[in-house]
């Protein structure tokens, strides 16, 4: 049976930013779940572009494929690099905040892309961008993260 | 006359030399020389990699000289960005004169891209002292935003 999607909001009290928008839990293999409710740290991107992330252990392991950019307001998974170290190694969840993006391979290995697999989209795109802006200029941010059923 | 350079960090009380390869970059180290001090906002790059960069006011273009592609922890490069190139910087005007972009390397995962493609860096210079120490301020400018610095004349 299908996983039903679920409604994820992302609140950032500090920047008066709150954002809601729809994931789709099937291809997960559902191991985002709804009910989660927590405070996570919210990272831009290095090497992606316009593109922020939070690390989220579900997902680590889980085997992401399909594109590698976005359009502004997609979410991605992505499952971790195993061949990396420390928080490489973690699965994270993926906010698309611009057009400027792309999936990329840590550049000590070279330049190529790789894949990560469209979960979802946040409703307000330009929200989002705004959130991505700051983040980049004025670094990390606390977010709530919420899950619910649909 | 030393013709040397110093990076200096005030929010983070840091200071470090940066030798300028006059011998190997000779017109993009006078540019730059011409040019010192600039004083401006650092940004952690957020498709390079390990990269801090900041954008120069417009000074004499030395063109190519010295280019890499490939870059190592310490280097310092100039890189011109056209103004013909799609701008994703919503606060930046490149005007006809594109941008002045220099940029410091402070970690092996790290390549110069433009909007497109990777874009090659005239490499003029190298820091010289306490790369490790400024690679963790560079990793707190990441996590913590963008702080001002001033390349200046030793």
């Amino acid at each position: 049976m299908d996983a039903e999607p679920l409604r994820l909001s992302l609140r950032c009290d500090d920047l008066g930013i709150a954002l809601s928008g729809t994931l789709d839990a099937a291809p997960l293999g559902r191991r985002l779940l709804p009910g989660r409710r927590e405070p996570v740290t919210l990272l831009h991107a290095k090497r992606d572009g316009q593109v922020c992330f939070a690390y989220a252990d579900e997902l680590t392991g889980v085997a992401t494929s399909g594109r590698s950019s976005g359009q502004p307001g997609e979410i991605f998974a992505f499952g971790g690099d195993p061949s990396g170290s420390g928080d490489e190694r973690r699965g994270q969840l993926i906010f698309v905040y611009g057009p400027a993006n792309l999936f990329v391979e840590p550049f000590d290995r070279g330049f190529h892309e790789r894949s990560y697999s469209r979960v979802g989209a946040i409703d307000d795109v330009h929200g989002l961008a705004r959130l991505g802006e700051r983040m980049w200029r004025h670094g990390s941010q606390r977010v709530e993260l919420e899950l619910t059923a649909t | 006359m030393s013709r040397e350079a110093v990076l200096e960090v005030p929010a983070y009380g840091a200071a470090v030399g940066v030798e300028l390869l006059w011998d190997d970059a000779p017109r993009t180290c006078a540019a730059i020389w011409s040019a010192l001090p600039i004083v401006k906002p650092a940004f952690h790059a957020r498709r390079s990699g390990q990269e801090l960069f900041l954008l120069a006011d417009p000074f004499d273009n030395p063109g190519p000289e010295n280019q890499r592609l490939e870059v190592a922890a310490g280097d310092v490069l100039f890189a011109h960005m056209p103004p013909s190139w799609t701008d994703d910087h919503e606060d930046y005007t490149r005007g006809e004169l594109g941008l002045f972009d220099i940029a410091l390397i402070y970690g092996p995962d790290a390549l110069i891209r433009g909007p497109e493609a990777p874009v090659a860096g005239n490499l003029f210079g190298r820091v010289v002292e306490d790369l490790p120490a400024l690679a963790e301020i560079c990793t707190r400018m990441w996590l913590q935003g963008c702080e001002n610095v001033t390349l200046r004349r030793a």
